[in-house]
């Protein structure tokens, strides 16, 4: 499967009448914006804001962050079984709006949503500091009950950067990207030297809040199974998932996951790269067993030399994290995992909820429980209500000053397990 | 057999008539229960620790365990005392497991409702099983 990822780069976002992209700028008519993501009866008080990067705003509480992206030729649409049919993407060509986000925010429960600081020390944190953000807030109806809120919320913010995507069909990219994956015994033919990788994309799938959704089925009812990695650069993969902000993965992320981009650069130079094994992280400890048997077995099924497992969230996702290791190295395979830690504020404490000796190949993403102080900004969008208790906050978090006090779990982004960020460590 | 201290998990269940062990205390008081009875041979069947929610960031925890009690489960005690050794080192030195937030009365309500979601796809596989 091949996708011709066409990427436009934008440099500022304005509003204006007749959405469309001028130069390297994009132009959002609000009313056909509001016309084409309205008329949910779940939702009123739709807003659209813009928030530039550098500017003293603070977005909160966020829930999703959404690149706008369209299908210019091949099967499908984007965002597959959530906008359009269920067609089989990944294949023809996409554009994508880059420096843009789509930034969904309003609360949906009294705790759990996160912090984008445009400008500040929090800015460093989280990668949608460096985006042209359009915040899109809504607010229920009465009544609305909160899964429907979510469930609407999401959709929401699909349908605008569907809209926004629209406004790139016909223009040329700057810049054209070409990812190929071929069927396993043609790769292994193509590539023999090279030892044979596959990614573990583990998804948070747990209940409200915390689930994920994969060409538009609910993934705890999936059990594991193999995708080319361009389904997910086309929207196969869509978050539904606002716990916790700084080690979730927003939608932004699944079409921007950078462990298969890295993979894909390395690709036919110092490894080949088979494609990609989701799975789940369920309650159940029966589920958990069986979906890590089947992640193990599939990396055998595939002729797999080496792995790279990647987590969403923490707590008992940690066990399935683990599970997930010790089984595939038991099939001689490889393995190094890609996770962050809650280690204490001094960072002393055990990382993880579970270990095993086999977990030998470790890559962090940064302590979250680590507390940072955000200056107080000069515009708000959403509100800061819910700071004391949303995930990551802590009484007395917002001081009188309007500054806040959180841990960088409250920021969205700021230790993903992707490894998607601006951060690195650096020994000395 | 569901362990919790969450009232709203306890409507629910007294509702659909399940086997409920009702704990007037804390998270940490729920998960003790759930070791006791992992001493006594029963095997825990949804995972003690929730997901991405901090054992001092909510009051509330629901725990499903097998209604029979066996021979001692070695893989559920094994979970337990990993999740007890984290939930150790979140606690002050004066040995307490310290909120730092106080829950605002209007967020109780959306706890209770997480901690019940996130339990109710295994209270219905409990009940398949009883």
């Amino acid at each position: 499967m091949k996708l011709e990822l066409g990427k436009v780069f934008i440099e500022d976002v304005q509003f204006g009448g007749k959405t469309h992209v001028d130069g390297h700028v994009l132009v959002v008519d609000h009313r056909e914006l509001l016309e084409a993501i309205g008329g949910d009866e779940h939702l009123w008080k739709i807003r659209v804001d813009l928030a530039h990067p550098g500017e003293s705003v603070r977005i909160t509480p966020v829930k999703d962050v959404i690149e706008p992206r369209v299908k210019v030729k091949g099967h499908g649409e984007i965002f597959p079984g959530m906008l359009g049919k269920v067609h089989t993407v990944g294949n023809g060509r996409t554009h994508a709006m880059k420096n843009v986000a789509v930034v969904t925010a309003g609360k949906v429960v009294g705790f759990q949503e996160g912090i984008i600081d445009m400008s500040g020390p929090g800015a460093d944190y989280t990668p949608f500091s460096k985006t042209h953000n359009i915040v899109i807030t809504a607010e229920p109806k009465p009544g609305v009950k909160p899964h429907d809120h979510e469930a609407a919320l999401r959709t929401l913010g699909l349908k605008a950067a569907a809209f926004l995507g629209q406004a790139i069909k016909n223009v040329e990219p700057d810049e054209i990207k070409v990812y190929e994956t071929m069927a396993p015994r043609e790769a292994a033919e193509l590539y023999p030297d090279l030892p044979r990788v596959g990614y573990v994309y583990m998804l948070q799938t747990q209940g409200l809040l915390h689930d994920t959704y994969v060409y538009g089925v609910d993934a705890k009812k999936l059990v594991p199974t193999v995708m080319y990695p361009t389904e997910i650069m086309d929207g196969a993969i869509v978050s539904g998932n606002c716990v916790s902000a700084c080690d979730k993965n927003p939608t932004y992320i699944h079409l921007n996951n950078p462990v298969i981009e890295d993979l894909y650069e390395e690709h036919g130079k110092t490894l080949n790269f088979l494609g990609v094994i989701i799975t789940n992280e369920n309650v159940t400890l029966a589920d958990k067993e069986r979906s890590s048997n089947w992640t193990a077995k599939l990396c055998e099924f595939m002729g797999l030399d080496g792995v790279i497992v990647t987590q969403e969230g923490f707590g008992n996702p940690d066990t399935d994290l683990i599970m997930n290791c010790r089984k595939i190295e038991e099939k001689g395979i490889k393995t190094v995992i890609v996770t962050d830690e809650y280690a204490g504020r001094d960072g002393a404490s055990q990382s993880l909820a579970d270990a095993d000796p086999k977990a030998n190949a470790v890559v962090t993403n940064g302590n979250a429980n680590e507390t940072i102080i955000l200056p107080d900004m000069n515009r708000l969008i959403g509100t800061t209500a819910y700071v004391d208790s949303i995930a990551g906050g802590f009484a007395g978090s917002l001081r009188e000053d309007g500054s806040i006090e959180v841990e960088l779990q409250a920021i969205t982004g700021a230790t993903n397990e992707t490894g998607f960020g601006h951060l690195s460590a650096v020994a000395y | 057999m569901v362990i919790t201290n969450n009232p709203m998990v306890k409507n629910h269940l007294e509702k659909n008539h399940n086997n409920l062990l009702w704990v007037e205390g804390s998270y940490e008081d729920v998960l003790l229960e759930v070791r006791n009875k992992v001493h006594l041979g029963h095997h825990i069947i949804s995972h003690p620790l929730a997901g991405s929610i901090k054992p001092y960031e909510t009051p509330y925890r629901t725990v499903v365990i097998s209604d029979k009690a066996e021979a001692l489960h070695m893989q559920s005690l094994e979970t337990l005392e990993q999740v007890f050794a984290l939930l150790n080192s979140f606690k002050g030195k004066d040995g307490k497991l310290h909120s730092l937030r106080t829950y605002r009365e209007d967020d109780l309500p959306d706890l209770q409702l997480i901690d019940l979601d996130l339990i109710k796809p295994v209270m219905c596989k409990s009940e398949e099983s009883l």
